[in-house]
């Protein structure tokens, strides 16, 4: 089964990636929460997207207290699934997100 | 002797500790922390100076490129890590880059948090054991991880009881951030060399791109030197197209991979970036 199209996007890892995290930085989001949504997302792997893009949802909606962009940012994605495949697209996003976010941020430090 | 004679021998010394203070000041730390070092290097003549700013290579290689470019031109940072790696010299510490925490000043402990934009994060977060009470430099416990393992010059992470070739290949650890740990995810520097010749390093590269893993790297050109994040490979004909973000100029390019093995002036930084220097190399950690 192929991705959706939202997934299959040249920049989905590229200049999508980068736009998320000037998002998560400007919302106070630290890449260790990306990096536990990105396991949250990737414990959905095995599951249909609509049970997927539920659990996901449900995650965000809980989680928009303590990180609103990170949840905002989660709806988005959720709002997305629709095949099998996503899922672990997603959870591989968030992961690269996290990476991307760590590298970013530790540069600026210096 | 004349009077001047008489004074030079303590000119170096004192022309050297302003430039050091006059370059700490310029890194940006707080008042107290430039104090504490303006006291603690006062008496240091010329040499002991230079020596006490000038990172050792133990320090250096617990970090990462910009870390290290960073410690060069800051010396109150090159001197905390000098610090801190003799005072593990002085406990018979072993040396463990990745359990290495960041050795800050004074205050620059809640400014480092607050530049970041990151939450604070409580040992449990970090995947630690609760740092001992004994102060900043107290290292938290750490199960060895493969950021601790020497690499060989393969290029892969050497496995238990493979006859190890660290001494040989340019490479070594990195401090493993906390959601590159969380992730299971290791990195290692991998520096251009004879162990690490330019198509070894994009076959590196590639690997860890098509993983998922996006990579460090540190740029460089006839007129310019950059440090450059790889965030994915294509596969583009027989070979594969790299996209590379330069943090500092805000730029994001695709380019063939062939001509960054070739050293071709790349879409990038003036067009004047075209060799890779350096990698830092991500890899998924057996044990996650």
């Amino acid at each position: 089964m192929q991705p959706s199209a939202p997934f299959r996007d040249r920049e989905f890892n590229g200049a999508t990636l980068l736009e998320e995290w000037a998002e998560l930085r400007a919302g106070q989001e630290s890449p260790l929460s990306v990096a536990h949504a990105a396991l949250e997302v990737r414990a959905l792997a095995a599951a249909p997207a609509v049970e997927a893009r539920a659990r996901l949802s449900q995650w965000a909606t809980a989680a928009r207290q303590h990180t609103p962009a990170l949840a905002a940012l989660m709806l988005r994605w959720a709002g997305r699934l629709r095949t099998a495949p996503d899922t672990a697209l997603l959870a591989g996003h968030l992961e690269r997100l996290a990476l991307l976010g760590e590298a970013l941020e530790n540069g600026r430090r210096k | 002797m004349s009077a001047r004679g008489v004074t030079e021998p303590e000119l170096p010394a004192e022309r050297l500790r302003a430039e050091v203070l006059t370059r700490a000041r310029a890194a940006g730390h707080p008042p107290e922390s430039l104090r504490a070092f303006a006291e603690a290097v006062a008496h240091l003549d010329e040499a002991a100076l230079w020596q006490a700013v000038t990172l050792v290579p133990r320090a250096a290689a617990a970090l990462d490129i910009s870390g290290r470019l960073a410690a060069e031109l800051d010396p109150l940072t090159a001197w905390s890590l000098n610090r801190a790696h003799a005072d593990e010299d002085a406990l018979g510490l072993p040396t463990r880059g990745s359990a290495r925490p960041r050795i800050l000043v004074g205050a620059e402990e809640d400014r480092e948090l607050s530049l970041t934009g990151a939450k604070r994060l409580s040992a449990r977060d970090l995947g630690e054991s609760p740092a001992p009470p004994s102060g900043r430099h107290a290292r938290p416990a750490q199960a060895p991880s493969l950021a601790d393992a020497p690499t060989g010059p393969s290029g892969r992470f050497a496995r238990p009881g493979e006859p190890l070739a660290a001494q040989q290949a340019p490479s070594s650890r990195h401090v493993a951030p906390p959601a590159a740990r969380l992730l299971g995810v290791a990195h290692r520097r991998v520096a251009a060399g004879p162990a690490f010749p330019t198509g070894r390093m994009m076959e590196l590269l590639v690997e860890a791109l098509l993983e998922g893993l996006p990579v460090e790297a540190q740029l460089s050109g006839p007129s310019a030197t950059g440090r450059g994040i790889f965030l994915q490979a294509r596969e583009a004909g027989s070979g594969h197209a790299l996209q590379l973000h330069v943090p500092a100029t805000g730029e994001t390019a695709w380019f063939n991979a062939q001509d960054l093995r070739d050293g071709a002036a790349l879409p990038i930084l003036g067009r004047r970036v075209c060799a890779l220097v350096e990698l830092l190399l991500p890899g998924r950690r057996e044990d996650a």
